[in-house]
C-alpha cells in the first residue's frame, strides 16, 4: 500500500494534520505569525498557499485577516511553516492573538465569530461562509 | 525540371513538428496550479498527477504508430522533392501530403469529442456529480465547482482549469497549410508539363 502511495506521489506516512507550534504578534510590523509543524502530503509536487483570508465578527463590528505573502511548501518537506497575517485593523489582530493565546479574556469573547474563510491552495479555491464561534474552533484552550 | 520546394519544406516541417511535440504537447490542460496536467498530443500523450507522470499504454502505442507514419510521410515528401522526375514520386506525394491534414483534423475532432463525451459518461456513472459539457474550454480558463453534496462539507470548492494550444499545434497547422500548397503546386506543375 505504501509503495503504491509513493508511486502516486503521496507521502506514505499519511495526511498528518499540521501541529500548532507558536503564534505571535509583531508590534513593529503589525503582523501576526503562526508557526506550524507540518509534513507535506505530496512527495513530488510543491504546495502553494496563494491566499488565506477570513473575517472576525463581534456583533456589528468586523475585520478581515489575510495572508501577507504566498507560502510555498516544497515537495516532501517536513518542518516548521511560518504564516504571516496582516489586517486592516492591526489592534484587533493583536487582541485576537492575545485571546487565542489566552493572554486576554474580554467579555465579548463568546460572541466572536469567524466567517468568510477563503483559501487558495494550488488553484483549488475553498470558501466557507460560516466557521462558527471562536470557542468552538479552539475548544478548551479558548477563554 | 522545376522542383516542388513546398514538398521539401512540408517534409522538413513535419519532422520539426514531431520533434517539437516531444518537448511541448499540442494541447495542455492544467487543473489547479500544476496539480493535474493533461498533455494531449498525437505523438506523445501523458498525464501528470501530483508531480508524477503517467502514460496510458494503449495511447502510447497509438502515439508511436502515428509518429512512425508521420515521420515516414515527411521523409516521403523529401524524397519526392529530390526524385521528382521518377515515376514513383507521385505515389510518394500522394502518401505524404494528406498525413498532416488527417492528423490535425483527427486530433481536434478527438479532443472536442472527448471534452463532450467524458462529462456525459461521468454524469451517467456518478449521478451525484454534475460535470458541465464541455468539461473545459478548448482554449482559456474556467472554474469547475465541486458540488457540496459530494464532499459532504459545508464549504464550496472550486478548481481553476487552464487549457492552451501550444506552438507545436500551430506548427502542425502550418504543416497542413504547406501540405495543401504542395499538392496545389504539384497539380499546377503537372498541368503545365502536359503536352498540348
Amino acid at each position: 500500500m505504501s509503495s503504491a502511495l509513493v508511486a502516486l506521489g503521496i507521502n506514505p506516512s499519511g495526511f498528518e494534520m499540521p501541529r500548532f507550534k507558536d503564534l505571535m504578534f509583531d508590534e513593529s510590523t503589525s503582523t501576526a505569525t503562526l508557526k506550524l509543524e507540518i509534513t507535506s502530503p505530496l512527495t513530488r509536487q510543491s504546495i502553494t498557499l496563494n491566499e488565506l483570508s477570513f473575517t472576525v465578527r463581534n456583533g456589528t463590528r468586523s475585520f478581515t485577516i489575510e495572508l501577507k505573502d504566498k507560502v510555498v511548501i516544497e515537495a516532501n518537506y517536513t518542518g516548521t511553516l511560518s504564516l504571516s497575517f496582516s489586517s486592516s485593523d492591526p489592534d484587533a489582530l493583536r487582541r485576537l492573538v492575545n485571546i487565542i493565546k489566552g493572554v486576554e479574556r474580554p467579555v465579548y469573547v463568546e460572541d466572536l465569530q469567524f466567517s468568510d474563510l477563503s483559501i487558495d491552495v494550488n488553484g483549488i479555491l475553498i470558501t466557507v461562509r460560516d466557521l462558527g464561534e471562536i470557542s468552538e474552533l479552539f475548544g478548551g484552550k479558548s477563554p | 525540371m522545376k522542383r516542388n520546394w513546398f514538398a521539401l519544406a512540408t517534409g522538413a516541417l513535419m519532422l520539426v513538428t514531431v520533434a517539437s511535440s516531444l518537448h511541448s504537447p499540442w494541447w495542455r490542460a492544467e487543473i489547479g496550479s500544476g496539480l493535474i496536467t493533461v498533455n494531449a498530443d498525437p505523438f506523445y500523450t501523458s498525464f501528470k498527477v501530483f508531480g508524477v507522470s503517467y502514460v496510458i499504454p494503449i495511447i502510447f502505442v497509438l502515439n508511436v504508430g502515428l509518429t512512425a507514419l508521420f515521420v515516414a510521410s515527411g521523409i516521403a515528401l523529401v524524397v519526392y522533392t529530390i526524385e521528382q522526375e521518377k515515376g514513383y514520386s507521385k505515389h510518394l506525394l500522394s502518401f505524404g501530403w494528406r498525413r498532416p491534414l488527417y492528423v490535425v483534423v483527427g486530433f481536434v475532432a478527438v479532443l472536442v469529442l472527448s471534452l463532450h463525451v467524458i462529462p456525459l459518461v461521468v454524469n451517467t456513472i456518478a449521478r451525484a456529480v454534475e460535470v458541465s459539457t464541455p468539461m473545459v474550454p478548448l482554449m482559456g480558463s474556467s472554474i469547475i465547482r465541486l458540488p457540496s453534496n459530494v464532499l459532504n462539507i459545508p464549504a464550496q470548492v472550486s478548481i481553476t482549469v487552464t487549457t492552451t494550444f501550444t506552438h507545436s499545434f500551430f506548427l502542425g497547422v502550418a504543416t497542413v497549410a504547406l501540405a495543401i500548397t504542395t499538392r496545389a503546386c504539384h497539380r499546377r506543375m503537372s498541368s503545365a508539363n502536359k503536352p498540348t
